[in-house]
């Protein structure tokens, strides 16, 4: 417990001289785009800028990063020496990052609108939202709208969601918070223009509104596949695009801004007041806490349920086919190459784009069957080598004291293998809870992704990071301590004579 | 009553067990030796069903249990076994290992199950180690647990498979002390041995196994000082035989020597008679009978025996009597031999395909 404290303690030190130390030290302010053509470009994956940015910065070096907030740090880490971005987007961070500053010049203007997917149902969803534009246009409304959510704070009205009282069926949006005006989260709730208009026309055409949280990148695939209905994220109208998807009118004129470093302006704060600073926003600032809670939550819950279903349908499996030799054993070894092949993140966007790509259900659970599957695979090959490694003399002394095979594994194989898989059964569920990090990506809101919703409003990497760190390490050790409890519990070797003897008399 | 009758194992191509058949009565203590690779530990495994006869037929009181869908947790009633490498279940400790299966097979109740072990664990000495763990015992301990673990279940025949193979030579003895303890029981006991003093004073009856089958059986002194047949002969009295067949004259001179070479390594024979073995196969065969003969055809064959260190040579050749010993007396291949050998004679034999023999005892 020392060592890991001590350990904290240091990387938390070596955080603290990154962040507020040494960040930006000795690099010059550039004030022209012909300065950094040759520079290092942040750019947000899958957004238009990939594009723009090429085009503006042809001798640039590229870097992709997933959100405008990881953006933010680069720069200030100087990892980046300039980023485009939304120019709405680009003044939220400035708020929030007084050393980050903006060229004088708009290297691009594009027009905002909603998608839907290329079929018939989108095409009427579509017109039904062209519809509703119209008639808001008109009547000056839209425009009042797109003002209130350029200049939101955290007293700012959102439309309830949850007032929805459909009747024609639900629509799923598909969005990405951290794209202020349009999509932002806001007391710790979905909110931003682009999601009250959305809101607004579920109130007309009576629907409901449900909302999947994903990565910029991963909004298109969704409305293509039909996970959603509608997404949403200041997202832009190109030809491309709108060759695989159907764009409503244009609601809103971006311009895409440089976002540069500024010289000399480091954060006139003290030391201990930007930590306070740092804390407040990441915490206390619209009750921020709470999301922590939900997405330890998530996390667990997807870990445990995973190592629980996974442990049975590994066993099952095992234990069903352990004798099988021919074409059910090369199906089984087929799918657990399958499944172990595929790098995690990959199987889990498989499963939700492709082969739940048509069913709605909930991604939480796509991810649950995910782990499952992975952690079926782990113990399904922890018991074979365990098993296999038993001599085999017991099995014949068993057979010839008349015990059958069932009976020989339950009794005598099984809880040798039992002892024997233990350690690695432990690793392996440490290593899962870790492995769950990457459910972000099919819109689960668990612990990794919490943290960067939030980095996504406060535009800063070192509490929600720290805090995620040290949350993972704790949830590691609640499972550890329960598996060694359980361990204590089923190691024979640990029983007394009297547990041993339950029930007989010894003179 | 264990009736065998045509019984066959095969694995893969090759025959282990070809054709045995044999009656075993209630009561009879058989110890069996043989070669290893003789097919032994396949034949008494066959007994239990442990291994599956390829063909024929095996007969317990009357029921043939090999028969299609025969219950076999009925055989495993009837018959225990105890293993060369002991087969303890290692999740278990002593007493458990003694109780568990009279538990989930006899159904007895635990209390019945413990006074039992208690019973068994006392008799072959080893109560206190009762809650030890497998992994905690020396060899010997392991073994008369499994005795026990065996006896507790009551079987009516106990085969035993190279019970004290395994063991350190320090254990043997106590091991050996329980099984002979045994024989006072009635109980019907196939035992496979290398120990040959175990296997000749142990039973009633002795079989020598040898190419897949009961080469020779009788009472085990019989046996053991008059045997029958040349091979049980070579094998109870330890000689280690070396066998080579040459029926033309381009044969592969440098393999036989090799053969030779790695025979007399194996046997750990002494530098100087295995020089003088070298020289009788290169004078003998090389030297005078590939000259002599118009159709080469020799059978060559070194038996040494380990109990006296001797070693004898013997050459089968010719289909027409020819005594080469008699012909060129002053020849120096001969003078050779003569040389090397402590005793050197001619036989006609009537073998098949040869006439002559030459026999020769290396000094």
């Amino acid at each position: 417990m020392k060592i890991r404290n001590l350990l904290s303690l240091f990387l938390v030190t070596i955080l603290s001289l990154l962040l507020f130390g040494c960040a930006g030290s000795d690099n010059r302010e550039f004030s022209s785009i012909e300065e950094l053509k040759d520079k290092r470009i942040g750019i947000k994956q899958g957004t238009v800028y990939d594009g723009i940015t090429k085009k503006t910065f042809p001798e640039g070096e590229y870097f992709y990063f997933a959100s405008a907030s990881d953006l933010a740090s680069a720069l200030k880490g100087n990892k980046i020496d300039a980023f485009a971005i939304d120019d709405t987007i680009l003044s939220e961070v400035i708020k929030e990052n007084p050393e980050i500053g903006r060229l004088n010049e708009h290297i691009a203007s594009f027009e905002c609108a909603f998608v839907f997917n290329k079929n018939d149902h989108g095409a009427e969803l579509s017109e039904k939202m062209n519809v509703m534009l119209k008639e808001l246009r008109e009547s000056g409304e839209l425009d009042r709208l797109y003002e209130k959510w350029l200049n939101y704070d955290s007293d700012t009205v959102m439309y309830d969601i949850s007032s929805l009282k459909g009747g024609n069926g639900k629509i799923t949006l598909a969005s990405q918070t951290g794209c202020p005006p349009f999509a932002i989260l806001l007391n710790g709730k979905i909110a931003g223009y682009e999601v009250e208009l959305v809101a607004l026309f579920c109130e007309k055409y009576g629907y409901t509104l449900e909302v999947d949280e994903m990565y910029f990148d991963g909004l298109l695939s969704a409305v293509q596949s039909g996970k959603a209905d509608i997404a949403v994220g200041g997202i832009g109208k190109t030809e491309e695009r709108a060759k695989s998807v159907i764009f409503s009118d244009t609601e809103a004129i971006v311009y895409g801004d440089v976002a540069i470093l500024k010289k000399g302006t480091s954060s006139a704060q003290g030391f201990f007041d930007g930590i306070y600073t740092s804390f407040r926003r990441t915490f206390i600032d619209e009750d921020r806490w709470r999301m922590f809670f939900q997405g330890i939550f998530a996390t667990m819950a997807i870990t445990i349920l995973s190592i629980i279903l996974g442990t049975l349908l590994g066993f099952v499996v095992y234990t069903n086919t352990r004798n099988n030799t021919g074409v059910v054993l090369k199906i089984v070894r087929f799918s657990i190459w399958l499944i172990q092949g595929m790098p995690i993140v990959v199987l889990l966007m498989v499963l939700y784009y492709i082969v739940f790509g048509k069913i709605s259900i909930d991604s939480f659970w796509i991810s649950i069957l995910g782990f499952t599957l992975t952690f079926a695979c782990s113990v399904y090959n922890m018991l074979s080598g365990a098993i296999s490694t038993i001599d085999p003399g017991q099995k014949q002394a068993a057979f010839t004291l008349g015990y059958s095979d069932k009976m020989t594994f339950y009794k005598i194989l099984l809880p040798q293998a039992i002892s024997y898989i233990m350690p690695s059964y432990k690793s392996e569920i440490v290593s899962l809870i870790k492995a769950t990090a990457v459910v972000g990506y099919i819109a689960v809101q668990d612990l990794t992704k919490i943290g960067d919703l939030i980095r996504s409003r406060t535009y800063e990497a070192f509490f929600p990071l720290i805090v995620v760190t040290v949350l993972y390490f704790i949830l590691a050790g609640i499972l550890n301590a329960l598996v060694k409890r359980i361990n204590i519990r089923i190691d024979p070797r640990k029983r007394t004579p009297e547990q041993i003897l339950k029930g007989v008399k010894t003179e | 009553m264990i009736e065998i009758k045509n019984l066959v194992k095969i694995y893969r191509v090759n025959p282990i067990v070809n054709d045995l058949s044999v009656t075993i009565n209630d009561g009879d203590i058989i110890s069996i030796i043989g070669p290893s690779g003789c097919g032994k530990s396949t034949f008494i495994k066959c007994i239990n069903m442990l291994e599956r006869p390829t063909s024929g037929q095996i007969f317990i009181d009357g029921e043939e249990i090999t028969a299609a869908g025969y219950d076999l947790l009925k055989v495993s009633r009837k018959v225990g076994m105890v293993f060369q490498s002991f087969n303890l279940f290692e999740n278990m400790t002593v007493i458990e290992n003694v109780m568990n299966p009279q538990v989930d097979i006899l159904k007895t109740s635990r209390q019945q199950a413990y006074d039992k072990a208690v019973k068994l664990l006392k008799r072959v000495n080893l109560f206190q180690k009762a809650f030890s763990y497998p992994d905690q015992l020396s060899g010997g301990q392991k073994q008369r647990v499994a005795i026990a673990r065996t006896l507790a279940m009551d079987p009516e025949i106990i085969l035993f498979d190279e019970p004290v193979s395994a063991l350190d030579p320090a254990m043997v003895g106590e091991v050996k002390a329980v099984i002979k303890d045994l024989t006072h029981t009635g109980k019907t006991m196939l035992i496979v041995t290398h120990d040959m003093d175990f296997a000749r004073s142990i039973g009633n009856r002795l079989f020598y196994m040898d190419e897949g089958t009961i080469y020779e059986e009788g009472d085990p002194e019989t046996v053991f000082n008059f045997p029958k047949k040349e091979k049980t002969r070579r094998f109870v009295n330890g000689l280690k035989v070396l066998e080579f067949k040459i029926d033309d004259s381009d044969y592969d001179f440098y393999g036989a020597y090799a053969s030779i070479d790695e025979y007399c390594r194996r046997n750990h024979i002494d530098y100087r008679k295995s020089f003088h073995i070298h020289s009788a196969f290169e004078e003998l065969c090389q030297g005078i009978l590939l000259e002599k003969l118009n159709d080469y055809r020799v059978c060559f064959s070194v038996i040494y025996s380990q109990k006296d260190d001797s070693v004898e040579i013997s050459v089968l050749y010719g289909d027409e009597p020819c005594n080469i010993l008699e012909e060129n007396q002053s020849s120096l291949p001969l003078k050779i031999i003569k040389g090397i050998s402590s005793s050197l004679r001619y036989e006609k034999t009537d073998e098949k395909g040869y006439a002559n023999r030459i026999l020769m005892e290396i000094r």
